[in-house]
């Protein structure tokens, strides 16, 4: 049987029928191979908990992981307000789901608790990787990582992402073993015969000069350059705002906001980027980013265009292939940020096409509010306004 | 007897902080505990580096206890 993975996606629909028509797309493209995981992304809108009854419904005992997004994709389909469903099944891999709240309150034993029950090794499948997936509003990005880092072990590989809610920014869940929670982290361990293969990409490159975070704390920045973050942000975006014809003086702070979402921020690594996304604006004029942004830190503002986000994507698709060397690969777990379809707006399809044209294999994936990809020995991974993709070897 | 490099501290932030905001987290963190940059130190002085890490809190705090494990290995 090797490993076979198979999806299903539905869009609109109550909650419950769409979580058991997507299920059951998805088992039924499986046959007779009764599923060891099920990966489930999914629109806010729905009622996650009826919505998860509704996938049990079709595939009882079997273990889900997933989250809340802000958009979903197989292979089939682009859905701003559906449910995507992945089954696999595999005598190559072992899955091992759970599931923990409070993060915001210990990371650390958050994680311990959330892999409470995950074996250290199963015999032969030798390589160990995770899929991290966390809420997406609470700032602990860099830190969930690492702290999965931590406690699953030094020869762990790490994706996921962190989830949405249809850029609403109120309320993001994640999901595993029927419970659909709020500031959570829902982590699935894999042990496999053969590794998984993981690769990431951003489109961005930098608008502004350098500027420097002179005042923050955690995940806001207060001041940059010694003035108000915001105000930093429009002087610098003011040309940028001219060609697009958007006249920012009469636009109220909310729009200029969600305007600004386009340009994050980089901080330079050395001869790239580590890409951070500003997912609000805080009354006081500050700037709340996915995650922690540290005083000291020189960052410049970023931009992207359609054309860049679309060859990024194929970028990432091909750099995977790249690393597969002629292994075959069941399917591919991809995680979006959700500004790229910010960016992107209808031609979003574009850029999850090059992915699927690239690979040719079954997909799933969510525009996220953060991407997670580490591979061993790393000590960063968090990013923005990055394509992540892991393929699952056959 | 093992030494640990600066560039090892350098590298371990310089994907979450970037380049100067990692030269300076350690700038600061050297000049808290009175040690002078050098391209090694000693294991005792990376240890309290990683302590000093440690109160920063967030995922330094965490890079930090990573470190500091493996220093003890090595």
């Amino acid at each position: 049987m090797a490993t076979i993975f198979k999806t299903g996606i539905v869009t609109g629909k109550e909650s419950y029928a769409a979580g058991a028509e997507a299920a059951h797309i998805a088992a039924t493209k499986l046959g007779k191979h009764k599923p060891d995981i099920a990966v489930i992304f999914a629109s806010s809108d729905y009622n996650q908990s009826e919505l998860m009854n509704g996938i049990r419904s079709v595939i009882p005992n079997v273990p889900v992981i997933g989250c809340s997004a802000a958009g979903t994709f197989t292979e089939d389909e682009v859905s701003t307000n559906g449910v995507a469903c992945a089954l696999i099944a595999s005598d190559n891999c072992k899955f091992f789901s759970g599931i923990s709240k409070n993060v915001s309150y210990d990371v650390i034993e958050a994680v311990k608790k959330a892999s409470e029950n995950f074996p250290l090794a199963s015999g032969d499948y030798t390589f160990r990787s995770a899929i991290v997936l966390v809420d997406g509003l609470i700032g602990k990005g860099e830190e969930i990582v690492l702290a999965a880092h931590a406690v699953l072990g030094t020869d762990v590989k790490f994706s996921g992402g962190a989830a949405a809610d249809n850029y609403e920014m109120k309320k993001t869940l994640v999901f595993s073993n029927g419970q659909a929670l709020e500031d959570a982290v829902s982590i699935c361990m894999i042990h496999s015969k053969s590794p998984v293969i993981i690769s990431i990409k951003h489109g961005h490159k930098p608008l502004s000069p350098s500027l420097t975070v002179t005042k923050s704390k955690d995940n806001i920045v207060y001041e940059i350059d010694n003035q108000p973050a915001f105000d930093v942000w429009k002087k610098h975006l003011e040309k940028e705002m001219e060609r697009l014809g958007i006249d920012i003086k009469n636009l109220s702070n909310e729009r200029i906001s969600e305007i600004f979402q386009n340009y994050e921020a980089g901080l330079q690594t050395g001869t790239d980027y580590k890409v951070r996304f500003p997912t609000s604006l805080n009354p006081n004029g500050a700037m709340k980013f996915g995650c922690s942004m540290m005083e000291g830190s020189v960052i410049k503002i970023m931009c992207s265009s359609q054309e860049d986000q679309i060859v990024s994507a194929k970028i990432a698709a091909k750099n995977a292939i790249e690393q597969a060397k002629g292994r075959k690969i069941a399917g591919a777990l991809i995680f979006d940020c959700s500004c790229r379809r910010m960016i992107l707006k209808d031609k979003f399809s574009a850029a999850v096409n090059e992915i699927k044209q690239v690979l040719n294999v079954p997909i799933i994936g969510f525009e996220t509010y953060g991407e997670i990809a580490m591979e061993m020995g790393e000590l960063s991974g968090f990013h923005n306004a990055t394509t992540v993709i892991m393929l699952l070897p056959e | 007897m093992n030494k640990i490099s600066h560039e090892e501290f350098f590298n371990s932030f310089k994907d979450s902080l970037g380049v100067e905001g990692t030269n300076t987290l350690l700038a600061q963190l050297l000049y808290q505990l009175n040690i002078q940059k050098k391209e090694f130190y000693s294991i005792e002085e990376a240890l309290k580096i990683c302590e000093a890490m440690r109160s920063k809190g967030g995922f330094i705090s965490i890079v930090a206890g990573i470190l500091a494990a493996r220093f003890l290995i090595r």
